[in-house]
């Protein structure tokens, strides 16, 4: 095994490693030596061809259905150089003052993290979409809120030159949505900070002066076809590093240091796992709509996020994605999808708790596996959603609507005055009805103990004054909004700490 | 190539995956195979105790109902397969549901994901966004009044 030493390894690429490298600049600068692991391989647009399936092997994990343990859920994250911001929307939502004081952790000020995420905001030139390149999808949104007397507010998307493909889910083909790999992990190569991809971390211990990494990289084909080979020759590393920063995401960091033992000291290493599950829902019109061109978000409805749990926002999916999400098969299921240009589509998502058992443990292997339920509140916030949904759907003039939890799932307009009684919870069978998540939080919570926490408010693992993690495992509880911007702001303030010790 | 795992069961499958997806109806053989070998290069990366546990979940939904109506699944009208898959989909048993879930959505993937089959239903992706409608929609109108 190869020797290598250097002062910080940060493990993972995405919205929390490539922000903490990025504030790390100016330690490469000085001269230091910064890593970044990515245990995925480094894309550019010429390989995003657009098709569902190819895309969903190539950018994410299991294909983009990671299922948990009951299979009542499957997860979305992506591997490579970006992470997950490789094939997020973009939706750039600063993070919420009652979620922030409710963590009520010390040093975590919301104020603070606002500031931030709106320099990311800035940073990734986040900005609300001019009228002409908003669709008609988006346009039926804001639509059927206005005549419901509902307000529909308007995100910004952090898009530079985007010409409307919709494909953001499978990675950009224009290079126009600003991830990591797009903006602060440039910046931090040219500052000198060395990237090595197809390098997986497979554990991390205490050493002398910091951390020991159990680095492989990788030379194995991959099933994709040809796929950049690492920076460095394949093989197993033993890195020596000053100080390490975890950022491998909500399902891997928790893994990572279970794996590594760190589970004896931490009891609640890999629980409080949490997520926004969430399912799509579509309408039926009676035209061709602009819904699979333009940016496929730009509008949410969330004045009952603080009572009723939920979110509801304008999304478009493709068509396998779109099969797969409606609930059942066989003839009407067929027809709804051969409705496709005439389909608008929403996204219901619910807020869920932070509970102990909901957990990410690890196999024989040392590979994650998500313990995870839909509990009882977050089904209740589920039809809830779809219920608002449903009447977005037709105040926007929809002929029908297609609810996973009704019976039968397609509502007329003759239903339309009794969505409440025809949507319910009664319906709503965990493995029947189709739910994703892809805002993905906790197993490595921060907080003030051990018997409550991972980290300290600083990311500093508790006990490891070497061991950081930066990333959206920090989350004590779920957030109540699309989460990477609060992502980013966290690893910016993790990334101070990691600058103040590496200063000393 | 991807091993087999689906495609051995096709004869079996193939009733099934008819109900689900009517237009699989219209497939040949061949093309019918080559839905199901989309499917197992999917499931090739996958821990090969999923593949068994769906091999056996397909001959479950072949076998069962005989003991309700005295026939295989393909023995059956289409109108009792689907009432029959609808029955299961919505059943008090979690992991039946889940098994009918799984089933269905690889079959999706199969049929759903073919560039044709995208493009009949009025979907193809569209790299170039705005601008590729616009030049769609200028030479459609050159077809027209040329
Ligand atoms: C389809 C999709 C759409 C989304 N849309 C939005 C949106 O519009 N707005 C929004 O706010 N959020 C969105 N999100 C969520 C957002 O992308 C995530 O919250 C955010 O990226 C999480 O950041 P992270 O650093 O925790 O993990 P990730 O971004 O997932 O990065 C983790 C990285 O670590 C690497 N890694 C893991 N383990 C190791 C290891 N052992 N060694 C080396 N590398 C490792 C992984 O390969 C990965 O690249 C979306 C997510 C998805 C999947
Ligand atoms: S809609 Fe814009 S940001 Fe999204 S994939 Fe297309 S060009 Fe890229």
């Amino acid at each position: 095994m190869s020797r290598i030493d250097c002062d910080v390894a940060v493990i993972g690429s995405g919205a929390g490693g490539g922000t903490v490298v990025a504030a790390l600049a100016e330690l490469a600068r000085a001269g230091k030596r910064v890593i970044l692991f990515e245990k995925g391989t480094k894309l550019d647009r010429s390989r995003f061809n657009g098709r569902e399936v190819d895309m969903a092997e190539l950018l994410f994990e299991a294909g983009g259905s990671f299922p948990v343990v009951d299979h009542s859920v499957t997860l979305a994250f992506s591997e490579g150089v970006g992470g997950s911001t490789q094939v997020y929307t973009g939706t750039s939502l600063l993070p919420p003052k009652r979620v922030i004081e409710r963590w009520n952790l010390p040093g975590v000020d919301h104020a603070d993290l606002c500031e931030r995420a709106e320099a990311f905001r800035v940073q990734n030139n986040a900005h609300l979409l001019p009228g002409p390149d908003i669709n008609d999808n988006n346009r039926l949104f804001q639509k059927g809120c206005e005549a419901l007397g509902w307000h529909a507010e308007q995100f910004p998307v952090n898009v530079k030159g985007c010409k409307g493909s919709s494909l953001c889910n499978l990675g950009c083909p224009n290079d126009a949505k600003m991830g990591t790999q797009q903006v602060q992990i440039p910046a931090a190569r040219a500052a000198g900070v060395e990237l090595v991809t197809r390098a997986k971390v497979r554990t991390v211990r205490a050493g002398d002066a910091g951390g020991i990494l159990d680095v492989e990289v990788s030379a194995a084909p991959h099933p994709h076809g040809k796929i950049a080979q690492s920076e460095w020759e394949p093989g197993r590393y033993e890195v020596h590093a000053h100080t390490v920063v975890v950022a491998g995401g909500a399902v891997h960091s928790p893994a990572l240091l279970l794996r590594s033992g760190f589970g004896l000291d931490l009891p609640v290493l890999g629980r409080y796992w949490t997520c926004q599950p969430a399912h799509i829902l579509v309408g039926e019109h009676d035209k061709p709509l602009t819904n699979a061109i333009g940016h496929p978000k730009s509008f949410l409805y969330d004045q009952r996020v603080a009572e009723d749990r939920y979110f509801v926002e304008a999304c478009m999916y493709f068509p396998f994605v779109t099969a797969k999400n409606l609930t059942g098969f066989g003839p009407e299921h067929h027809r709804l999808l051969k409705a496709y240009e005439r389909l608008q589509m929403i996204l219901v998502l619910a807020c869920d708790d932070a509970l102990p058992d909901q957990r990410v443990t690890i196999d024989a292997a040392g590979e994650p596996v998500v313990h995870y339920k839909l509990m009882p509140p977050t089904i209740t916030a589920l039809c809830k959603a779809t219920r608002a949904a449903a009447q977005i759907f037709f105040a926007a003039g929809a002929l029908a609507v297609h609810a996973p939890s009704a019976r039968p799932t397609l509502l007329t307009r003759a239903d339309k005055d009794h969505i409440d009684a025809r949507i319910s919870e009664r319906h709503f069978l965990p493995g029947s009805v189709s739910v994703s998540a892809a805002h993905l939080m906790g197993g490595c919570r921060m907080g003030t103990t051990t018997a409550t926490s991972v980290t300290t408010p600083h990311g500093q693992v508790h006990g490891q004054p070497w061991l950081y993690v930066a990333d959206a495992s920090l989350f004590p509880t779920a957030i109540e909004v699309n989460p990477y911007l609060t992502v980013m702001a966290l690893a910016d303030h993790v990334a101070q700490a990691v600058l103040a010790r590496e200063s000393h | 190539m991807a091993a087999a795992i689906l495609t051995p069961l096709h004869d079996k499958l193939r009733p099934i995956a008819e109900t689900m997806v009517p237009p699989i109806a219209d497939l040949d053989d061949a093309a019918f195979l080559k839905v199901l070998a989309l499917i197992d290069v999917r499931l090739a990366g996958e821990p090969p105790a999923l593949g068994r546990q769906l091999r056996l979940f397909v001959k479950v939904l072949t076998f069962l109902p005989i003991f309700f109506a005295l026939r295989t699944f393909g023995g059956l009208a289409p109108k009792r397969r689907l009432a029959f898959l609808e029955a299961l989909q919505d059943c008090p048993i979690q992991k039946l549901r889940v098994g009918v879930w799984g089933l269905r959505t690889l079959i999706y993937l199969g049929y759903y994901t073919d560039p044709e089959v995208q493009a009949a239903l009025g979907y193809r992706p569209r790299l170039d966004g705005w601008e590729g409608l616009a030049r769609e929609k200028a030479q459609q109108a050159h077809e027209v009044h040329p």
